[in-house]
């Protein structure tokens, strides 16, 4: 298998580790990633409030360049966020006219043309393919067992839901089917798809801070040790700012958060300061040696 | 929740701000009448505790004109665009797509402009400046100064788990700087 890899902004900043266990599990599992060369910021929902127009343009000139990679190229980015906005921009560009004339003059600009024909995938769609499982369930090495997970995969990764959806927006399953395979114990989680608030910690603090306090309350509830999420800006509201909600609101959590990619490299025998275990803000490493799963 | 309960009177309503916002929507416009306030929306939002009026209220506001009410919400700026209320709606109508598109007429009209304001065009800015996000760029540049001196131990932590980095990385901003000409440009001449 062979994608073109388009990471996403934060895989330079507060998802580094995200995307470094991303490249050493695709290379365990033979899958091929090319980077998209000189890729730029996917536009975001943030520009799509501004001005659909100019997100769809950021959009388009990414995926002008990872069609310019070959006929049939495929994208993979570990962004729940990219992955939404990519999506909604091929969307758009297929069935808005409007959107389509002011696309093609802006990517004219940069002598560049987008036909529509890239599909885009998430991280989590290509590692949770029933290929990919199978993949991994023969090359476990240390079986993740008896650790109990909530499985969180917040809003831009199942939401909205397009024509070509991999999971269900209300209850999804693929990261909860992956957890199986790794020998781990994915729990009922019933803030699975609640959002974390996402940029609202940015402008309106105590309010998301809140969001993240019950994200993390119903997980400890739930009788989790740990949560997994293939979102980077979920990773950043529930590790980053764990210890600023437990001193906003005096309770204590001390709730490791993985990325998928992160468990799956552990259950495959990879090193824990590969997979950057020791970037995490609620330490992830110690909790591991408590649980007898260090390698 | 903090409901404000407005006495709405017929000087408050103005019937060009539906069909406005209606034209904006395009196809997904359409459907903003079929609203029968079943409360749905308001079930699944997880911003609904902070908002001064719930997403089935901002509805039933919608339809009845009551632009300065709808437009100056905390509603429109607290929701999180996790689209619970757009996949649950058993109209159909896209709620989630609806709070965008008021944002953005807000962010339009200085009458409306609020501190949110600040956060848009200062996102937009770090794009068009490096052609990729940094978060943490931006953190700082919405921070007052007093808080950024607050936190610089909180930031020393960061770096030293490589979460953050002290000059932004840049990928072709003059491309992206040419998009952004094209596009707000041909935006300015539209108006």
């Amino acid at each position: 298998m062979k994608y073109a890899y388009y990471p996403g902004c934060s895989a330079h900043t507060s998802g580094k580790e995200y995307d470094r266990s991303f490249r050493l599990v695709a290379k365990a599992l033979d899958i091929e990633l090319v980077d998209v060369l000189d890729w730029t910021c996917c536009g975001s929902h943030v520009t799509y409030v501004f001005n659909p127009a100019l997100a769809a343009s950021l959009s388009a000139r990414n995926l002008a360049l990872v069609e310019k990679m070959g006929e049939g190229m495929e994208v993979v980015t570990i962004c729940s966020g990219c992955y939404q906005t990519l999506k909604r921009s091929n969307d758009l560009l297929k069935h808005d006219a409007t959107i389509q004339a002011k696309v093609k003059d802006a990517l004219e600009a940069v002598n560049l043309s987008y036909n529509v024909n890239v599909k885009i995938h998430h991280a989590l769609e290509a590692l949770t393919t029933q290929e990919a499982l199978d993949t991994i369930s023969k090359k476990i090495a240390k079986p993740l067992k008896g650790l109990k997970v909530a499985p969180y995969y917040g809003c831009a990764v199942v939401r909205p839901k397009f024509e070509d959806s991999f999971d269900d927006p209300e209850n999804p399953q693929s990261l909860d089917r992956l957890l199986k395979v790794l020998g781990a114990e994915p729990l009922f989680y019933i803030d699975k798809v609640r959002c974390c608030g996402g940029v609202l910690i940015m402008k309106h603090e105590r309010v998301g801070l809140e969001m993240i306090r019950r994200l993390l309350a119903n997980a400890k509830r739930a009788g989790a040790e740990c949560i997994v999420t293939p979102c980077p800006l979920c990773h950043l509201n529930l590790d980053i700012m764990q210890p600023k909600v437990e001193r906003t609101f005096k309770q204590r959590f001390n709730m490791p958060v993985f990325f998928f990619t992160q468990l799956i490299g552990l259950a495959l025998g990879l090193k824990p300061t590969e997979l950057g275990l020791d970037k995490h803000m609620v330490p992830t490493v110690s909790f591991l040696k408590n649980k007898g799963l260090e390698v | 929740m903090s409901l404000v309960t407005h006495k709405i009177t017929p000087d408050m309503m103005d019937p060009a701000f539906e069909a406005a916002l209606r034209k904006r929507l395009g196809e997904k416009g359409k459907k903003i009448p079929l609203c029968f306030q079943c409360g749905v929306c308001s079930g699944s939002c997880p911003v609904a505790f902070a908002m001064d009026y719930t997403p089935r209220q901002i509805m039933e506001l919608i339809k009845l004109g009551v632009k300065d009410l709808v437009l100056n919400s905390s509603t429109i700026w607290l929701c999180a665009a996790c689209y619970s209320c757009s996949v649950r709606c058993p109209q159909g109508i896209d709620l989630k797509q609806v709070m965008d598109t008021l944002k953005e007429m807000a962010l339009e009209d200085p009458k409306y402009s609020r501190a949110e304001k600040a956060f848009y065009e200062k996102f937009i800015d770090v794009v068009r400046k490096n052609g990729r996000m940094d978060e943490v760029a931006l953190y700082v540049k919405l921070m007052p100064k007093s808080a950024v001196m607050r936190n610089l131990g909180f930031g020393l932590k960061l770096y030293q788990k490589e979460k953050i980095k002290l000059s932004p990385t840049k990928s072709s901003p003059d491309q992206v700087a040419k998009i952004f000409e094209k596009v707000l440009t041909k935006r300015v001449q539209e108006q």
